[in-house]
C-alpha cells in the first residue's frame, strides 16, 4: 500500500509534547532569570561608586599610556645629555693632546736652532 | 516585529477552551493581556498553549531532545521578557515560531558541520517493515533531518505548522520567491530520496 506524498509527510510532522511540567520548567527559569538580574545589581551597588564607573577603565588605560610616553621622554633627555658630556670630554682631550704635541713641536725647534 | 497577514497564522495548537476559534482566540487575548500584567498563570497557560508546536519546531531542527527541550525554554523565557511588545495572540505565534526558527538556524550553524544521519540506517529501518507507518514517518522525517537548516525550517512551518508561503516568508524574513524555491527543491530532493529508498510512498503532484 502506498501513501500520497504530502499527507505522508504531515502526518510525519505531527506536534509533539514537550513532556510532563514544561510549563512548569519555563516558569522557574523566568523565575531565576529575574532573581538573577537583581542580585547582580544588588552586587554592583554594593562596589564603591568609583569602581561602578564605566570611564575607569579608559582613565586607567589613559594614565598607563601617559607613564610610558612621560618615562620615554625622561629616558630621551638622559641619553642626550650624556651625549653632550661625552662630546665635551672628547673636545677637552683633544685640546689637551694638542696643546701637548705643540709644546713638544716648541721644544724639537728649539734644540735644532741651538744645534745650527 | 510586523504582524501575520493572513488567517493562516492564527491556526495555532490547540487550548482548552471549548468555545470554537473565536472563544479560544479571545481565552488566548485575555490571557495574554493577564501575562502581560505579571500573572505568571497566565503565562504558564500560553506556554501550553504554544508548547507542543514550538517544542516540535525545536526537535524536529535541533534532532536532539534535550537541546530542543533548551530551545523552547529559551524561547519562551525571551518572549517572557518581550510581552510588553506584543499586541496580540496572532503576533505571538508568529513572534514564537519565527524566533524559535531564527534561533535553531543559528545553533545549526554554530555547530557545522553538522552531523548528517547515515543513509543506510534509514534504509535499514524502511526495509524492516515497509508497511509500518511509524517507520515510514520516521524515515520521513531523518530525510527532513538531512536538509540544511533553511530549507528544513521552510518545509516544518509549511507541513508541520500549515503556513502558506507568504506567511513562511514573512515568517523567517525572507523573499516570497526564495522560500517557494527552497520548497519546491526540497519537496523534489525529498521525493527522489523516497523513490531511491523505494518507501511506500506514491510522490503525487508537486504543490
Amino acid at each position: 500500500m502506498s501513501e500520497d506524498f504530502e499527507p505522508a509527510l504531515r502526518r510525519a510532522l505531527r506536534r509533539e509534547d514537550p513532556g510532563e511540567d514544561f510549563a512548569g520548567r519555563v516558569i522557574a527559569r523566568v523565575d531565576s532569570s529575574a532573581v538573577e538580574p537583581a542580585r547582580v545589581a544588588k552586587i554592583r551597588a554594593a562596589r564603591p561608586r568609583i569602581l561602578r564607573s564605566r570611564w575607569l577603565p579608559a582613565a586607567l588605560a589613559a594614565c598607563l599610556i601617559a607613564a610610558v610616553g612621560l618615562f620615554q621622554i625622561r629616558q630621551h633627555s638622559l641619553d642626550a645629555e650624556r651625549a653632550d658630556q661625552a662630546r665635551a670630554q672628547l673636545l677637552q682631550a683633544l685640546s689637551i693632546a694638542s696643546h701637548n704635541v705643540n709644546v713638544v713641536r716648541a721644544a724639537i725647534a728649539r734644540e735644532e736652532n741651538s744645534n745650527s | 516585529m510586523s504582524l501575520p497577514a493572513t488567517a493562516a497564522s492564527l491556526s495555532g495548537p490547540s487550548v482548552a477552551v471549548g468555545a470554537g476559534p473565536r472563544g479560544r482566540t479571545a481565552a488566548l487575548e485575555t490571557a495574554l493581556v493577564r501575562a502581560q500584567r505579571g500573572d505568571l498563570a497566565a503565562f504558564r497557560e500560553l506556554i501550553r498553549t504554544y508548547q507542543d508546536s514550538v517544542y516540535t519546531l525545536a526537535l524536529r531542527m535541533l534532532k536532539v531532545r534535550e537541546d530542543a527541550e533548551d530551545l523552547a525554554q529559551d524561547v519562551f523565557v525571551s518572549v517572557h521578557r518581550h510581552l510588553g511588545e506584543i499586541v496580540s495572540e496572532a503576533h505571538l505565534l508568529f513572534w514564537l515560531r519565527r524566533t524559535t526558527c531564527h534561533r535553531a538556524i543559528d545553533r545549526l550553524r554554530r555547530r557545522w558541520p553538522y552531523p548528517a544521519l547515515p543513509l543506510e540506517a534509514v534504509t535499514e529501518a524502511a526495509a524492516a517493515e515497509p508497511d509500518s507507518d511509524p517507520l515510514l514517518e520516521r524515515s520521513l522525517r531523518d530525510l527532513i533531518a538531512r536538509l540544511p537548516p533553511t530549507p528544513r525550517a521552510v518545509v516544518l512551518l509549511r507541513y508541520q505548522e500549515d503556513l502558506d508561503p507568504p506567511d513562511i516568508a514573512q515568517t523567517l524574513g525572507m523573499p516570497l520567491n526564495t522560500v517557494k524555491s527552497h520548497l519546491k527543491r526540497s519537496l523534489a530532493l525529498l521525493r527522489r530520496r523516497c523513490e531511491e529508498l523505494r518507501l511506500p510512498i506514491s510522490p503525487g503532484e508537486p504543490s
